[in-house]
This record gives structure tokens, sequence and C-alpha cells, in this order.
């Protein structure tokens, strides 16, 4: 039986400022939760408090209907079977490979802990660096140990804590891939602290946006990015234009390059308006106020850069034909990519 | 709920701040730190306090009227020779092992540091028997030409560029150990750049490594001054009178350890103007390089007669600074003429004092390495004081010591004495602890801890894991490397140890003094036998010691 983890209202100060403030998240089992949001949001804070490493100011962590945290209670970190990887591996340096996956086994037999050891080894693809030490392992064959060392022990949850970007970003793709196949084979609830919005949108199932200590937005990483609660949340998840817009007479919010919807109540004149460069539509056609500045190819679409009266826009699109710097063009767009908050 | 900031003048919140200052500045964890802060400062501290007020009288007038300039020109001149001659020989060393591969450079590279093994008068001995008047060099020119003694010129190891020369070679390592690492650490990326843009090796090594080497330099420069104006042994015994001489006169010679002070004042001056230059440099120098992605560097081959001239170049400097004065040493101590000296009985004494001032200082060094982890200021003053000491001639610190037994009852026999060199010894080397200390400690990171509680380690078992075999490598390189700086103490042994313990140093230098250098040689050479043990340690962590390993 997996239980989830519960955290309620967690608050954590620090001197005066308050690095978390309310945290309310629950850590579904076989379940990925990713924490984006930028340094110094808490994000850190808050894995440190369900670890046990760090007791909460107020608020309650529960694993299942066992309190883990709360007011006059505190499971100490070694009793909570909680698994932990950090960006820094934490290998122990003295020990080789096998002998820090078998740290976490000690109620085992020497030879019974070395047998699982070696075969968490071989799982995360080191089945030939048993006898190796931390310094003789390269950056991302010491992150797959510090995984099996995490996942041996069988842990009742596993939290990473910015587990991939101590590793170039060749390495990243393939730990990443045999850290996620390991936990999602086990079934745990998954806690992935990062501030890549790619990165967690690709490896979670659920996703919780941090800011100044609280959680702004909470739910499937579909759900936020296509839904963002405000122009922060929109920002977090990847590149967006971010216009002035005011309510016209047809019930449009105009904006430098042309109309958006307004929103379902419009209650006030002044919008700002959340674009995502690939909801930007360009075509030859229709009103041509509008100049491409410059054209370059980010990955796979071709960004261009886009001016009206002096205001700019950044557009992303597949066909290179379409976007040739120099030309006028008319602007509309996708309304799935568009979000439209009252202005502050 | 907290007020928003900037918001609240009230008498409170005030009183709130005071409270908060009081907290950090006296937490129960910082009684220990300031218990260290207060041993460290305190020999210095009364130095300076008497020779600014009670450094005056007859002695001090004798002194300002006749040897004052003396020792003042002396000390310019010895530290400006030692300057200019580790410059030429350290700087360029460094850059040719750490970026060319020549004949017999693996070996080189660790060679070169043997000297840190030997103190100043080691060498000063050795060298004023091998170019004296009776020395080997001489003898065989007189033999080889039939001249007399009077009828040619042979440089004087008896004056004070002598006594340059003696120091430099001692002293070189502290440069080529900065060198060599800002070398190793800068150049990967800066001089293949400069490659690429068509640098010749000469334009890299002038134009791009040392402009970005100089903070180290200077601040391994700056290190190895402090040291050649902290020497008392050398210098007396080549008969140069620097400040230190004088110091240690004032006291032996005018029994007036007051005026010695305010000579000191000198020194003490000197010695902080070199730690602000050594620390301000070694922060610009930006010591922490990326520890995870390290790459191992590409060393050019050097071929035919210029691999030749490398060779001979790093090999005379070993010659130099290491083989011709120990091999000279040696040959003394098995020539049938020198008397075997006791040996067991200072042998036993240095051990007892090393030991004592060892353990002193490691517990000192650990108070200000873990309460220094918190960054407040109270951390900062702590390293400046700490360094104050380790700067300061261990002679000026034992002035100190001095005065106050002379003004308390206390005769120089009794344990009271012991105890006060006890404390100079803490305080001179206190420092040179904490740096080993403070890096076994970062070994252990939080996260490190904290990934074995998770794993459900208990505490004791954290502590038998984990954290012990983690830092005792580190902690045990701290011991060793206090434990053979007191051993080669001398100028502060000889003011404050009480009648008849004699040290190795000391009957070392007063053997020497006797001009009985083939019986000084034997205690001499087991000073520079223990002194090889943590130069041992340290050029072993040098190798083995860097993140993700010394790929080749």
């Amino acid at each position: 039986m997996i239980n989830p983890i519960t955290a309620k209202g967690l608050i954590r100060r620090y001197g005066d400022a308050t690095i978390v403030n309310g945290v309310d998240i629950t850590l579904q089992p076989s379940t990925v939760t990713a924490l984006l949001g930028a340094s110094g949001a808490g994000k850190s804070s808050l894995l440190r408090m369900i670890a046990g490493l760090e007791v909460p100011d107020a608020g309650t962590v529960s694993l299942g209907d066992t309190p883990l945290s709360g007011p006059g209670l505190m499971v100490p970190a070694e009793r909570r079977r909680i698994g932990l990887i950090f960006q820094d591996f934490a290998l122990f340096p003295h020990m080789t490979a096998l002998d820090n996956v078998r740290f976490g086994l000690a109620d085992m037999s020497r030879s019974d802990g070395e047998a699982l050891a070696a075969d968490w080894l071989v799982r995360v693809g080191l089945g030939d660096r048993l006898q190796s030490y931390p310094h003789q392992l390269s950056g991302g064959e010491q992150q797959r140990v510090a995984i099996a060392r995490a996942l041996a022990p069988s842990p009742v949850a596993i939290l990473m804590d910015e587990p991939f970007s101590g590793l170039d970003p060749s390495l990243r793709q393939d730990v990443r891939e045999a850290a996620m196949a390991a936990v999602k084979e086990v079934g745990i609830p998954a806690l992935i602290v990062s501030h890549d919005a790619e990165e967690a949108m690709m490896l979670a199932d659920d996703m919780a946006i941090m800011h100044r200590g609280k959680i702004i937005q909470h739910g499937s990483p579909d759900e936020i990015y296509s839904a963002p609660v405000s122009p922060r949340v929109a920002a977090a998840l990847g590149t967006v234009n971010d216009l002035q817009g005011a309510l016209n007479g047809n019930g449009l919010v105009e904006t430098a390059f042309g109309p958006v919807a307004a929103p379902a109540e419009a209650t006030v004149q002044r919008y700002r308006v959340i674009i995502r460069p690939e909801a930007v539509k360009l075509s030859a056609q229709g009103r041509s106020d509008a100049t491409i500045l410059s054209v370059r190819r980010i990955g796979h679409v071709y960004q261009a850069e886009i001016n009206a009266n002096g205001h700019t826009l950044l557009a992303w699109s597949a066909d290179p034909v379409s976007v040739q710097p120099g030309t006028t063009v008319s602007v509309h767009f996708d309304e799935a990519g568009c979000f439209v908050f009252p202005a502050e | 709920m907290t007020a928003p900031a900037g918001t609240d003048t009230s008498l409170q919140s005030r009183r709130a701040v005071v409270g908060r200052v009081l907290k950090t500045l006296v937490s129960p964890g910082d009684v220990f730190l300031w218990a260290a802060i207060l041993l460290v400062g305190l020999p210095l501290i009364s130095t300076v306090f008497i020779g600014v007020f009670a450094g005056g009288g007859s002695t001090w007038n004798h002194i300002t009227d006749t040897f004052f300039w003396t020792y003042l020109t002396s000390s310019v001149t010895v530290l400006a020779g030692v300057a200019a001659l580790i410059l030429i020989i350290a700087v360029p060393a460094a850059w040719l092992v750490t970026l060319y591969d020549f004949p017999g450079r693996a070996l080189f590279s660790w060679l070169l540091i043997l000297p840190l093994a030997a103190p100043g008068y080691v060498i000063a001995f050795a060298y004023a028997d091998l170019f004296g008047v009776v020395g080997p060099i001489q003898t065989t020119i007189r033999d080889m030409t039939g001249l007399a003694a009077r009828d040619y010129w042979f440089p004087d190891i008896r004056s004070s560029w002598g006594c340059a020369f003696v120091l430099a070679a001692a002293l070189y390592p502290y440069v080529y150990l900065s060198a060599r690492a800002a070398f190793t650490t800068q150049s990967v990326c800066t001089l293949e750049v400069a490659q690429s843009l068509g640098a010749s090796p000469w334009q890299r090594f002038t134009r791009v490594a040392l402009p970005g080497a100089r903070p180290a330099i200077v601040a391994g420069l700056a290190l190895a001054l402090m040291e050649a104006a902290a020497d008392y042994g050398a210098a007396d015994f080549l008969g140069v009178q620097t400040l230190t001489v004088g110091v240690f006169r004032a006291w032996s010679s005018f029994s007036d350890p007051a005026a010695g002070a305010r000579l000191a004042l000198i020194l003490v001056a000197l010695a902080l103007t070199l730690l602000w230059v050594e620390r301000t440099r070694r922060g610009e120098a930006g010591y922490q390089a990326s520890s995870i992605r390290w790459r191992a560097l590409r060393r050019t081959r050097l071929s035919g007669w210029t691999a030749y001239l490398a060779t001979a170049f790093c090999c005379l400097i070993f010659v130099w600074g290491f083989a011709a004065p120990i091999l000279r040493l040696a040959w003394l101590a098995v020539d049938a003429r020198a008397a075997t000296p006791p040996l067991l009985d200072p042998l036993f004494n240095s051990f007892l004092l090393a030991f004592a001032g060892s353990v002193a200082a490691f517990f000192t060094a650990l108070a200000f390495a873990l309460g220094t982890r918190k960054k407040h200021f109270v951390s900062k003053f702590a390293g400046w004081i700490a360094a104050g000491g380790y700067a300061t001639p261990g002679a000026v610190l034992a002035l100190g010591g001095v005065y106050a037994l002379n003004v308390l009852p206390f005769t120089l026999t009794g344990t009271a004495a012991l105890m006060v060199l006890v404390l100079v010894y803490v305080s001179r080397f206190t420092a040179a602890g904490v740096g080993p200390l403070e890096s076994a400690l970062e070994r252990a990171p939080a996260s490190l801890n904290a990934a074995a509680r998770s794993l459900g380690a208990s505490s004791l078992r954290r502590i038998r894991q984990v954290d012990l075999p983690v830092i005792l490598p580190g902690a045990a390189a701290a011991g060793l490397i206090l434990f053979v700086e007191i051993l080669k103490e001398l100028p502060a042994t000889l003011m404050l140890r009480p009648f008849n313990l004699d040290t190795l140093a000391v009957r070392a230098y007063a053997y020497a003094s006797d001009e009985r250098l083939e019986t000084a040689a034997l205690p001499s050479l087991v000073i520079v036998l223990c002194g090889l043990l943590p130069v041992i340690v340290l050029s072993w962590r040098l190798s083995t010691g860097r993140a993700g390993g010394d790929v080749e």
C-alpha cells in the first residue's frame, strides 16, 4: 500500500523573512509532482520540510494517515524513509559506488545488502562501476549512483532538488530518463524541484508554480500551460509577449498588433495581454502595418521579431518562407495562446 | 506576522534589533569562538600595548641612536632580495611544470615543494658551511688555482644578500604553489583562446597567464615575505641585523622587552600590511574554480634543447633549495669528525612541546573553523585575528609573554613559562590549522548529512560512518602541519622555554652558533625529516584532491 504525502498550511520563516507562506500540497502515488519557481521562491525549503530536514514554523506533513510534522510532533528525517536526491549528488566521497548504495540498507545482512545494491546499480546502468569511488565517476554516473542510493531502501517517497541541473545537457537526457523510469517503476510519490520549465513539463504529471513562498497555481502541466491564472504563471512556463491592451467598442481588447477577445466579465478598460509566440500567426493578407525586423532559428522553429509603431512582438513559425525579414505582414492571434488579465 | 520592512522605527523594533545583534554575538555556540579569538589575539595585542605605552626609556633611545637604521636597512635589503629572487625563480618554474612536458616534469612538480620542509635557519647552516672560507667550494677554488683566501673575491654568505639567498631558497615554494594553482585553474579556456588568436607561447605567458595569475602570485609572495620578516634564526646566524634580530636582542642583550616591543611595532605594521595584501589579492584570485567540470590540461611537449633547458632549470632550483643544503648537512652528520650529539632528550622535549602546542592550536583552530561557518562580521574579525597572529614574528609574540612574566611573580623555570609558550604557539600557528580544517569540513556539506539522514542513519551512525571518515584525513593533516610548524619554531621557543628544556631547534641553533656545524647537522636533519611528513601529505593531496580526478 503506497500512501500519498500531504502538506497542509506549511510556514517557514528565517528571521523576518517568510520563505514558505502557507503551502498546501499533496504528492500522490505514481505521480511526479514538479515544483517550479525562481530561485528564492521557497521551493527547497518546502522540500526540506517534507523531508524532515527542517522544522516547519506552522502546518503539518503527513504520510497517508500518519502525521510526520505538526504541532509538538517532528519525526526526524532518518525515520521518515523519504529518499533524497541533490543537485550536488552528495555521494559519500570515501565509499565506493556499491557502499554508497548499501548505506541505506543497514538492516540487511552484508551479502543481501550488497546483492540489492549491485542490483540497483545495474538497473541505473552502472553494473561495471560497482567498486568505483565517486571521484572516478563522471557527473552523470555520480547522479545515477545517487538515484540508486535513494531508491534502494524502498523509500515511501522520493524528493529531488534540482537533480539534473548539475549535469551537462548531453548527459541530462539519459540520466533523466533512467531516473524517471526507476521512480515510475516503484510507484511512490515523487517531488522534483526545478527552475527549468521545459524539464518540469516534460517530467511532471502534476505541477505547482511557487512564488514568494506560496503556490500560485497547481494542476497538470497542460492545464497550467493553457490556462495560467496570472501573467507570472504564464511567463514561468516559457517565452511570452507582454502587451498593453484597451477595451474597444466591439467588446474586444485592442493591442498594438490587433484585437484579442476580452474576458467573459470585462469590468475594466485596461488589460495586460500575454501572448505565447506560437500563438502569433502571420500572413501577407489583410491589414499589414507590422514589419518583420529579424528572423532566427531557435530549435525546431523560426523566431521572427516584429515591429508595429515601436512595439515589438515575437512570433514562432515552422515555415521560413512566410517570415522573411523586411516584409510587412498582418498579425492575428490564436486565442488558445492568448491570456488577458485586467491591468493592475 | 511581520510588519512590512521600512515602516517600523519604534523603540520596540529597535530593541529587537539590538537583541538580535546581541544574540549573534553571544549565542552559546560562539562562546568557544570568542574564547579562541581571545587566546589567539592576546600575545599580539599585549605586545602592541607594551610597545606603545611602555616601550620608551633609555634602551629605546640607545637603539634609535645606534642600531635602528642598521636594523631597518638590513630588513629592507633582505626582503627586497627575497622578493626578487623568488619571483625570478618560482613563477617560471610553476609555468613550466604546469604547461609543458619535459624529462623529469612529474618528479620536479613535487620535488620543488620540498624546501617547505626545511626551516630557514637549517638552510643557513648548510650554506654558511658550503660557501664559507674553509667550505668545500672555496677550498676547491684555492686548490685548483693556488691562490690564498685574500687573493680572490667570493660572495659573502654572511651578508644581507646572503641571507636573502638563503631565505629565498627556503621560501620560494609559497609562490611556486600559488602560481601553479593559478595557472592550473585559469589556463584551460583563456590560454586556448589566446592560442587561437595567434599568441606565441611567450605572449600567452606574459599577456594572458601572468596578468591572470598576478593576484595569486602577489598573495603567495606576501606569505613568503611574512615568513622572511619573521625569520630570526637564519639572519642572526649569518650576522645580519634585521628588525626581528633587533627585537630579540632588546630582550637578550638589553633585558628590556618593552623596548623590543616598541621596535616590534614596525614589524607588526609590516606584517599587517603584507597580510592585507595577501587577503585582498587572494580574494581577487577567485580561488573557487568550478568544481564539477574540471578539464585536464593538455601539456605541450618540449623537445630538443628547450626540453633539456627546462629540466636543467628545475634541477638547479631543486639543488639550490633542497638537495645541496640537505646533502651537505647529511655529509657533515656522517663525517667522522662529528661528535654525535645527545639526541634523545631534545627529541623528547621537541615532541612534548609540539604535542602540547599542536593540541591546543588544533582545538583553537577547530573553534575558528566551526564558529566561522556562519557568515557574519564576527567570523571576519576572527579570520583577521588568526591571520594577524600568523603574520607576526614569533619573537614579537613572545615579547608580550616575556614582559608579563617579568612583571608577574613567576620565574621562567615554572609551568607558567610553559603555558605562555603554548599560548604563543597557539597565537602564531592557529591560522595554519584553520585552512585545512575548513576544507575538511567543506568536504562534508550539509547535503551529505541530509542524504545520510534520509537513508535512516542515526546521529551516531552519521558521525561514525559519514562525518568522521570524511573529515578525519583533513583534520589529521591540520594536526600534522601544526605539530611540525611548532617543532621547527625557534625564536619564541628560545625566549620562553623553561630553563634546560632544549628542543631540537634550540640545540641545533646553539651548536651552529658555536661554530660546531658538524654537531648541529644531525638535529637539523631530524627537523627536516619531520618537516617532510606534512609536505608529502600536502603534495599527495594536491595531486589526488581534484574534483573529477586527474585524468591524463
